[in-house]
């Protein structure tokens, strides 16, 4: 059976978060394969695998990582540390 | 500029939650539009509402947003305020699940002697906070009456509001146990897993019994009020089966309500109830069918499951919840302590449970050798929800708790992933569930809803605060 491939393209203001975004997908779902190449994404899945809902959870791993890391500074002055 | 929010996707809607637990549904490409700056005029005034997006540091909504964090994470002076004795292990029933190591009736050296009274006495000059709530648990209290009293002489020493809870089977009641039924500040936590037949099984091994452990109960509720007594099943693999004949048996005998808390795997329960360790899918059919037969009673009165009626006093309302399952930070000793028959010390009767069976040592002291400052600190690091790597990106985060010690005895480690955990399991479905019904303004359930917010058979018409 031979695995899918997706490829995603990136924004260039969501590059900084790739990196972090492509390591909890990793962490999360072992089974796919990512690396990146600007300006994209390119995601190896076994054949049994939703190409769309693999594209829909990097997407929102990519959209945490940037909230998270935008709002860190803030964050930081609402906890007060 | 962005703050700190989660997302979740609901088939085709959306869910935002802001750092505060404000939170709205909108279609599912809201999220890319916040991040791209492609939000509409009154895209932005909403989400800024929401405190989701504000105009810059100095903003009313991230300093709001300050003011709650330090609410939740401050670490405030130590005062127990909830306070859980065993000062018996000895007990005259044998329960199937029981959670604790118990020891027969008639069994010596599992009570308190005056030595622990002395040290307990010392234990409240430095702890205990001027309102307190003490929980006797066992073993069972009644074979022990006498030490009821001899807490509460210690407690008036050191505390001026005191409520007393005595967890008993009431499958005795002496006189000089229910002399102490009569006092205001004093009130019965009992089990009651069905009707007759089930509580034989679960509880007394015979028939006989166990109508007279009925017919005790109905003594108590017939004598002092159903507000003197409440109730608790624990729900065996068996029960999950017929949900509705548990939930009529506690509608019938006139409480407001019950929690569905399963056997947890822990305690003596592990060795009779391994079965507790399948997945958490069973779990999830039987909580649905029991919200629909309570959904059912409440048509015709005030019925709620504690479990799913706390989440929404704590996600809709002002209150904060006890249960550690809403609670993060959930530092541990800050207000809550169990002092078991020996006078070890622990965090949580669950803590005290799996160092009695040997799987983790959650002591953190003794009422001879005093606390121990070094393991309170390095268990309170992993119990704070708000810096870990799953919790910080789930919408449900303000609203959810952390349960380290419902990881270890499941898993006998702390570091899982979060999404792999039975307790975010549990969680995530109960949080789902609630927020369907708000997403879908289903009037019928958010009503039911209403009642549990007011605690009130006629609530307020007006649904808008489950509304976004």
């Amino acid at each position: 059976m031979s695995d899918t491939v997706i490829e995603i393209e990136i924004g260039n203001t969501f590059y900084q978060y790739v990196d972090a975004a492509i390591v909890r997908m990793m962490a999360l779902q072992p089974e796919v394969q990512l690396t990146f190449e600007q300006p994209k994404v390119s995601i190896v899945c076994p054949n049994d695998e939703d190409p769309n809902q693999i594209r829909s959870d990097f997407l929102d791993l990519l959209y945490r990582e940037k909230i998270y890391q935008d709002t860190l500074p803030i964050r930081k002055t609402i906890m007060g540390v | 500029m962005l703050l700190p929010f989660k997302f979740r996707h609901f088939e085709d809607r959306t869910l935002l939650t802001s750092e505060a637990g404000d939170f709205l549904f909108s279609d599912r490409a809201i999220v890319e539009r916040i991040l791209n700056g492609a939000l509409t005029t009154e895209e932005r005034s909403r989400l800024k509402q929401k405190r989701i997006i504000s105009e810059g540091d100095g903003d009313w909504r991230v300093k709001s947003l300050a003011v709650r964090a330090r609410q939740i994470t401050r670490f405030a002076p130590r005062k127990i305020n909830y306070l859980i004795l065993v000062p018996t292990l000895r007990c005259n029933l044998n329960c199937s699940y029981c959670q604790v190591s118990r020891v027969d009736e008639d069994a010596i050296g599992f009570d308190w002697t005056p030595d622990t009274l002395e040290k307990l006495d010392r234990f409240f000059a430095e702890h205990a906070a001027k309102k307190i709530k003490i929980e006797f648990q066992g073993g069972e209290i009644s074979l022990r009456p006498d030490l009821i009293r001899s807490v509460e002489k210690i407690a008036e020493r050191y505390s001026n509001s005191i409520e007393i809870v005595a967890c008993s089977n009431l499958f005795h009641i002496s006189k000089d146990f229910e002399d102490l039924f009569k006092k205001e500040n004093f009130f019965i936590s009992t089990s009651l897993d069905g009707n007759d037949a089930e509580m034989m099984r679960n509880r007394t091994h015979n028939l006989a019994a166990a109508k007279r452990n009925i017919k005790n109960i109905r003594h108590v509720l017939d004598t002092y009020g159903a507000e003197k007594i409440a109730f608790l099943p624990t729900i065996t693999e068996d029960q999950k089966k017929r949900p509705e004949e548990l939930i009529k048996t506690y509608f019938d005998i006139g409480t407001s309500g019950i929690f569905l808390r399963p056997v947890n795997f822990m305690g003596f329960a592990r060795k009779k109830h391994g079965e507790a360790k399948a997945g958490f899918h069973e779990w999830e059919q039987f909580y649905r069918r029991s919200l629909d037969y309570i959904y059912e009673l409440n048509q015709t009165g005030y019925f709620e499951e504690f479990y799913v009626a706390d989440l929404i006093r704590q996600v809709f309302g002002d209150e904060s919840s006890a249960l550690v399952d809403f609670r993060s930070p959930a530092w541990f000793l800050q207000n809550y302590a169990v002092i078991d028959f020996d006078g070890t010390i622990y965090p949580s009767d669950e803590a005290r449970m799996l160092t009695r069976t040997r799987t983790v040592d959650l002591s953190v002291g003794s009422l001879g050798s005093g606390l121990d400052e070094d393991k309170i600190a390095a268990l309170n690091s992993t119990a704070i929800h708000q810096i870990n790597s799953d919790c910080m990106h789930c919408a449900y985060q303000p609203y959810c708790g952390i349960d380290i010690i419902d990881d270890l005895s499941r898993y006998g480690r702390v570091d899982l992933r979060k999404s792999d955990t039975w307790f975010c399991n549990k969680q995530q479905f109960l949080f789902d569930w609630v927020f369907e019904k708000v997403k879908e303004k289903n009037t019928k359930w958010l009503y039911i809803f209403s009642k549990w917010l007011f605690r009130s058979n006629n609530p307020p018409d007006n649904l808008e605060v489950f509304l976004d």
